[in-house]
């Protein structure tokens, strides 16, 4: 089978493989780098649980190759915390019980990321729809979308 | 489930792209955002030895005015980059609403103008893995000989279930298609063949290059509402799309209606345009129009929801975006 070198940007380094080009970007996560914290739910771009940031926007891991998202700034969960320091989504996350069994915690956590530094404030609406494609099947939302809102309000407090 | 192995190729120019297309002799598949084709990698449904990479091919994501005012969107701009596109808020902000309709935001961020046009048509016996479908022979869009929908059926149901096309053929949208030797612009209406196993008339060496809308006229305003199962995610059961032209006495000087996502193509309805055309819209009227749209719509057992809800909601699909059309143009 063909291999073909690639050089992949993730959490800000470079990580340089060989890999055949049918290998998506959630397959070289996990099983070349590791990076278990993306997930495969439905195969079908539809539970979210594979959520990465591509160039800062949520996208779905299972549904690109590796080959196509060279050159591309790719942010895994893994990439979030500073140390032992917890991204302020995360803190959140703890804080408000956002987190259950935490499959969809991961592609959840970075959707919120996004959607927070994208929008100078947010209403609960917009949140909501902002993580429509993301599934939990345990919390019901109600304490995603309150760590959510918190976190969006201390940005515009501080801001 | 990993996907099946394939060689992949990656243009960085359209001209390169088509030449690579009329080298694979119908053996290539074209991945632009991926949301429609790699789900069908991955359940096998399409199993192609080259696969044609876009997401590195540059100059083909713009939205642009010319000189006339019409607008021009290259089929690779994302649909988040359409929502967002100041432009299209202006001249043509019912198809900004329309994109949104589409998915998730994840998946809107990728997925792109021309994939969306030439998604696939689909059934509930066809998207399915392949593990699913080995229990049962393969149907006519497979290329077997059994309808799963319809006992001894001969002609495949399966639907046409994009949400951009509607409200685009209600626009009057044209579509440039290209291919290493020639190109041609036609009406986004004749894009569709109304085929459910082969859903429109791209050739396998040609790819579909840009959208193009005319100047929007004045006193002119568009809808499209969508039947779905949940707020977000899901594919329409049922579409209907409006333009409206309305004169400044109140009354329809122009209407076209669209209805998708109960067949294998989005129609244009005439019939149901030509009860209004030159009247003043009443509650009478509008019933008129929703019977028509309802008539002309034979959805099958295929989708999830059932057939004769998603008939009937053609009905209020249709008054909903004529009602909405009339607020946004100030129409009665």
């Amino acid at each position: 089978m063909e291999q073909v070198p690639v050089i992949l940007n993730i959490n800000g380094r470079e990580e340089c493989l060989t890999i055949p080009p049918h290998k998506t970007l959630l397959e070289v996560l996990r099983n070349d780098l590791n990076l278990t914290g993306a997930k495969n739910g439905c195969e079908d771009g539809s539970c979210g649980t594979c959520t990465v940031l591509l160039d800062g926007s949520p996208v779905r891991s299972c549904l690109l190759l590796a080959v196509e998202v060279q050159g591309r700034e790719i942010t895994t969960i893994e990439g979030l915390s500073d140390g032992e320091k917890m991204h302020p989504v995360q803190q959140a996350f703890i804080d408000y019980g956002a987190v259950q069994c935490g499959y969809c915690s991961p592609g959840m956590i970075l959707t919120a990321k996004a959607i927070v530094e994208s929008a100078p404030s947010l209403t609960e609406a917009e949140v909501r729809k902002a993580i429509a494609g993301n599934l939990c099947r345990c919390t019901g939302y109600t304490k995603i979308v309150e760590a959510v809102l918190a976190v969006s309000s201390q940005k515009q407090a501080t801001s | 489930m990993i996907l099946p192995k394939f060689q992949y190729v990656q243009p960085t120019t359209l001209k390169e792209a088509c030449s690579f297309l009329d080298q694979c002799d119908g053996e290539a598949a074209i991945l632009a955002g991926g949301t429609d084709l790699m789900i069908g990698l991955r359940r096998r449904l399409r199993k192609p030895a080259y696969v044609v990479g876009l997401k590195n091919l540059q100059g083909l994501d713009y939205i642009l005015k010319d000189d006339a005012g019409a607008l021009h969107i290259g089929a690779l701009a994302s649909l988040t980059s359409v929502k967002k596109s100041a432009l299209i808020a202006q001249e043509y902000p019912a198809l900004a609403e329309a994109v949104e309709l589409v998915a998730v935001p994840p998946i809107r961020h990728v997925a792109t103008v021309g994939g969306s046009l030439s998604l696939d048509t689909r059934c509930i016996y066809y998207n399915q893995s392949e593990f699913w479908r080995k229990a049962r022979p393969d149907c006519l869009k497979l290329g077997g000989d059994v309808c799963h929908v319809v006992e001894k059926g001969r002609r495949c149901l399966a639907v046409y279930q994009g949400d951009l096309a509607p409200i685009l053929v209600a626009m009057g949208a044209q579509v440039k298609i290209v291919s290493a030797e020639a190109e041609r612009t036609i009406p986004l209406a004749q894009f569709f063949t109304g085929n459910g196993e082969r859903p429109n008339i791209l050739q396998p060496n040609e790819l579909l290059a840009e959208v193009i809308l005319p100047k929007r006229p004045g006193r002119t305003a568009n809808a499209y509402e969508k039947l779905r199962v949940r707020e977000g995610m899901d594919f329409p059961l049922a579409g209907v799309a409006v333009s409206l032209t309305v004169n400044g006495s109140g009354e329809i000087a122009r209407a076209t209606l669209v209805l998708s996502a109960v067949g294998a193509a989005p129609v244009e309805v005439a019939e149901a345009a030509t009860i209004i055309v030159g009247k003043r819209t009443s509650d009478d009227l509008l019933e008129a129009v929703a019977q028509t749209m309802f008539e002309k719509a034979h959805p099958a057992g295929n989708l999830v929801m059932d057939p004769q809800y998603r008939r009937s909601m053609v009905r209020v699909l249709t008054k909903r975006a004529i009602r909405k059309s009339l607020q946004a143009v100030g129409g009665n």
